[in-house]
């Protein structure tokens, strides 16, 4: 039911940016720059080129506003017009992709530790970089739609069927994806899953439950 | 509930129920099994851990200058828009339509004038047309005659011979010379 009434509401302000209303356009803005942002980020792992395309992202939804029908839910059409852009950012940057990796060995996100600065939660903070640092890696190398519906589902908490609209594949397809990426994830990630982190909790996106303990 | 492991739908259903789409009562009952399976405990329990790792993994802050970016873009744009669309007024729809009608008046017009003006026809060319039309009809009158004389040359002599014209052997003779002409 919110479901139906934010559709309604996107739908409603993007016909209103059509006769000129920018009020509307900056409530679009407002709701879904974050997720497109970080959707972008998890995608490409760059914050300056998340941006980047995230504006071009929202250029695109304005250069479109005469044409736009509200067919489909608004926010599909977003991550449709994101991840057409992240795919080609990484098919012309493949090289560029390819040495950065072997290079950054380095958190890139988050000022960095000083050797003088002792305080009692440096090593703990210290082990949560690295192991963000091996979830990103994780991440970084599964191929790019299995990566894309991974960080849709995961983090923007998008339904199968809105997946599969922004890939352009069918529900099982999608659905296949996630099986095998979440199963690649398991495998490359286990030795950080010997000690899981007890309450821990999202920062964004679907987190697990707490409480649902099998043991 | 039956075993997710065994019957194969244990991927289908980590995903519907890490991700709480799962109704109430059938998590339950995943959750019940679980507690008596150590196959789907431990199935379930490396997923869950996988869950909570992604977790861990947060999004930096939107850079302050986002918005003010975009809307400069936005402005850059529009002021762009407005610079094309003065070049191209005169071609915009409204002023297309009349410009439209007025180039097909004016390709009727010239196909008229074209149409009714002939072609002109230079003195040499005429000439050459009226030697050919004299020549080809000497031809077919001479063919003609020889025909006739051929036929009937006793007719010809009685009926169409006039008076004063060529004896049949003198006609002969220069349709002899005209062949052989011709075959020169």
């Amino acid at each position: 039911m919110a479901a139906v009434a934010t559709l309604e509401r996107d739908s409603e302000l993007m016909l209103r940016v059509r006769e000129g209303d920018g009020e509307s356009f900056a409530l679009l803005l407002e709701r879904h720059r974050r997720p497109v942002i970080h959707f972008l980020y998890r995608m490409l792992q760059d914050q300056a080129v998340a941006e980047e395309l995230a504006q071009e992202v929202f250029l695109r939804v304005y250069r479109a506003r005469n044409s736009y029908e509200p067919t489909a839910k608004f926010t599909t059409w977003l991550f449709r017009i994101a991840t057409h852009l992240a795919l080609n950012w990484i098919r012309d940057n493949q090289k560029r992709l390819a040495n950065h990796a072997s290079l950054d060995e380095e958190p890139v996100d988050g000022p960095a530790l000083q050797v003088a600065d002792m305080r009692p939660n440096v090593e703990q903070e210290l082990l949560r970089r690295a192991r963000r640092e091996e979830v990103k890696r994780a991440i970084a190398r599964l191929p790019e739609k299995q990566r894309a519906a991974v960080l849709m589902h995961k983090y923007s908490e998008m339904e199968y069927s809105q997946i599969a609209a922004v890939l352009g594949c069918s529900e099982s397809a999608v659905k296949s994806l996630l099986f095998r990426a979440y199963e690649t994830l398991r495998k490359r990630l286990a030795h950080l899953a010997v000690s899981p982190t007890k309450g821990t909790r999202s920062r964004g996106g679907r987190s697990s439950e707490p409480g649902l303990e099998f043991r | 509930m039956r075993c997710p492991t065994k019957t194969g739908r244990s991927s289908d259903l980590a995903l519907e129920y890490l991700s709480s789409r799962l109704e109430p009562e059938t998590a339950q009952e995943l959750e019940r099994h679980c507690a008596e399976c150590p196959a789907c405990r431990e199935y379930f329990a490396a997923q869950r851990a996988v869950w909570q790792i992604l977790d861990e993994w947060e999004a930096p802050p939107t850079s302050p200058g986002f918005d003010r970016e975009l809307q400069r873009r936005i402005a850059a744009e529009k002021a762009r828009g407005k610079w094309w669309r003065t070049l191209w007024a005169p071609f915009t729809p409204r002023m297309l339509k009349p410009a439209a009608a007025f180039a097909g008046l004016a390709v009727i017009v010239a196909a008229a004038v074209l149409l009714r003006t002939p072609a002109p026809v230079s003195r040499e060319a005429a000439q050459r047309g009226s030697e050919a039309v004299d020549v080809e009809q000497i031809e077919q009158v001479v063919e003609d005659l020889d025909m006739l004389y051929l036929l009937d040359p006793v007719v010809l002599d009685e009926t169409v011979k006039p008076a004063g014209a060529a004896e049949p052997d003198k006609v002969g003779s220069l349709t002899n010379v005209r062949r052989r002409g011709k075959c020169a």
